[in-house]
């Protein structure tokens, strides 16, 4: 059969996969993408383990605006990975005070909200373990919740609760046990 | 909402959620800002919300990482990297070759010959170049100013999305019970293919959307219970953020048009007097592609005009048309990603 006249974009078609939640279309864009993103991280006082994380940190923050609808489709998706990657490269190196020749040393920071940057590592520590104790189906719904950024109404359809105000209750009450495990092991955040 | 000092938002739970996952609007923001600067429940109440947002988030995105990594880590290295390996192998097999007919005859010399390169030299510099990726840098450089590309924006359809992977809770709506069908009887109906014909197009059945509305007149009946509502008032909204989003990059490409069920023949006839399909031919001509929908009840100009392709997935097509949504949708091995991994 000739090829389906439909569709002729292949972002197009990689950003409706990933809306459905086909994680091997990030697998496909990593394989597109490594090469340059390598070039750019190592050839800037990084690591091919340094680039590659850069490179799953951009394809996460693509997932996540996509998944959420802030994705704005303005370049290629791989000129949008390429810049994310380096800005995150950029900002990190910021972070270690290293000097960056030849490119800019003012990261853009629009590729990750505050919300990311708030935290520090030992605090995000902390939250994973609470988290990962806090069993199901409470770590399920936080994450529909904060992460996938579902509404109310979608929750209840995907966990099978009766409306967005049984949601509502059982996240408050969630919530509540995820803060008294924070505060176990961090009572500064009580 | 906070509206004066006396209404904490310390005990909103909605508002605290929407403020720390950036949902706010500027008005509503510098509310809640004027209000914590004066209030320190409130303030407490909001970085302890943030701090949660934001650990489940990362917690989410190193579980993602996580997943990428095992997958990557499964699958074949870069695309350059087997050319060096086969390159290097190549020309180790022929030194060998050479090495080993020099030593053999007696002839030739086992150094490496003068003025020249190993073979891998020249390759292992060509590399070099490429991973520059001078174009990408430069694009990279100009993301935040260039306009949007001619190519389709984004577009999706959760209409026809189903459970895959391991990810997910991305919205999803399918409805298994759909037919593809072109016509019935025909070798391709029986398979679920889409009947090709001459000149590149083929025949596909659209499905009447029921699902937006259905909501009202489940409603209307009088009897609707809150598990159905809240799977049909989800699946609405889905569709129509979808279409919010992808109808005007996508309108440009298609070309809709009609005619009446009456023209169809052959096994086709049937199916165009089946009220909730919609028989239709599919043509690319250059970059437009021409649907053309055979149903005597949308045989109205004015709906005609306002037409329009709103979603499109990799195994399906929405059209509106007439007040109705028709979903397309392609049976497996047809649709566009597995044409594009032939």
């Amino acid at each position: 059969m000739a090829p389906s006249p439909l569709f002729a974009s292949d972002d197009a078609r990689i950003l409706d996969r990933i809306r459905k939640g086909d994680e091997g279309a990030l697998a496909e864009l990593y394989r597109e993408n490594r090469k340059p993103v390598r070039a750019l991280v190592t050839r800037n006082s990084g690591s091919e383990d340094d680039a590659d994380d850069m490179l799953q940190e951009a394809l996460v923050t693509l997932w996540e605006r996509v998944a959420t609808g802030r994705f704005r489709y303005s370049a290629r998706l791989g000129t949008f990975i390429y810049a994310t990657a380096r800005n995150m490269w950029l900002r990190r190196l910021a972070r270690a005070r290293r000097e960056i020749p030849g490119i800019a040393t003012d990261p853009p920071a629009d590729d990750a909200s505050p919300l990311d940057l708030m935290i520090e590592d030992e605090e995000s520590e902390i939250i994973r373990s609470a988290l990962e104790r806090l069993g199901e189906p409470c770590r399920k719904l936080l994450l529909l919740f904060y992460w996938e950024e579902e509404s109310m109404e979608s929750i209840a359809a995907q966990m099978g609760m009766a409306n967005a105000d049984t949601v509502k209750s059982r996240k408050y009450q969630c919530k509540k046990s995820l803060e008294a495990l924070i505060r176990e092991r961090s009572p500064r955040h009580g | 909402m906070a509206d004066d000092r006396d209404n904490h938002i310390a005990s909103d739970e909605d508002l605290l959620s929407r403020y720390a996952l950036g949902r706010l609007n500027e008005a509503e923001r510098e509310k809640v800002d004027r209000h914590t600067a004066g209030c320190s429940a409130c303030t407490e109440a909001l970085q302890r919300e943030m701090r949660i947002a934001a650990g489940v988030r990362r917690l989410g995105r190193e579980a993602l990482k996580e997943r990428l990594r095992r997958r990557v880590a499964t699958e074949p290295r870069p695309a350059g990297r087997p050319r060096i390996l086969i390159a290097a192998a190549l020309v180790g097999v022929i030194a060998g070759l050479g090495v080993y007919y020099a030593w053999f005859t007696g002839k030739g010399s086992l150094s490496p010959p003068v003025g020249g390169s190993p073979p891998l030299a020249g390759r292992t510099e060509s590399l070099k170049q490429d991973e520059g990726n001078a174009p990408a840098r430069e694009l990279a450089e100009r993301v935040t100013a260039e306009k949007p590309p001619e190519s389709p924006a984004p577009a999706g359809a959760h209409a026809a999305a189903n459970q895959e992977g391991s990810a997910s809770h991305a919205p999803r709506s399918a409805d298994n019970n759909r037919r593809t069908e072109p016509s019935r009887g025909s070798t391709a109906a029986s398979s679920g293919a889409p009947m090709e014909e001459p000149g590149g197009g083929f025949w596909s059945d659209g499905i009447v959307e029921r699902a937006v509305g259905a909501l009202d007149a489940a409603a209307a009946r009088g009897g609707v219970s809150a598990g159905e509502k809240n799977a049909l008032l989800f699946k609405s909204k889905a569709l129509k953020k979808e279409a919010d989003q992808t109808k005007d990059a996508l309108q440009g490409q298609y070309l809709l048009r009609q005619k009446p069920a009456s023209a169809l023949t052959g096994s086709r006839e049937r199916s165009g007097r089946d009220q909730q399909t919609v028989p239709t031919r599919v043509d690319q001509r250059g970059s437009t592609t021409t649907m053309t929908l055979y149903l005597d009840s949308l045989l109205d100009e004015n709906d005609l005009k306002r037409g329009r392709v709103e979603a499109v997935s990799d195994d399906s097509v929405v059209v509106t048309l007439g007040g109705k949504k028709i979903l397309y949708r392609f049976p497996p091995g047809q649709g566009a990603q597995q044409q594009r991994q032939k």
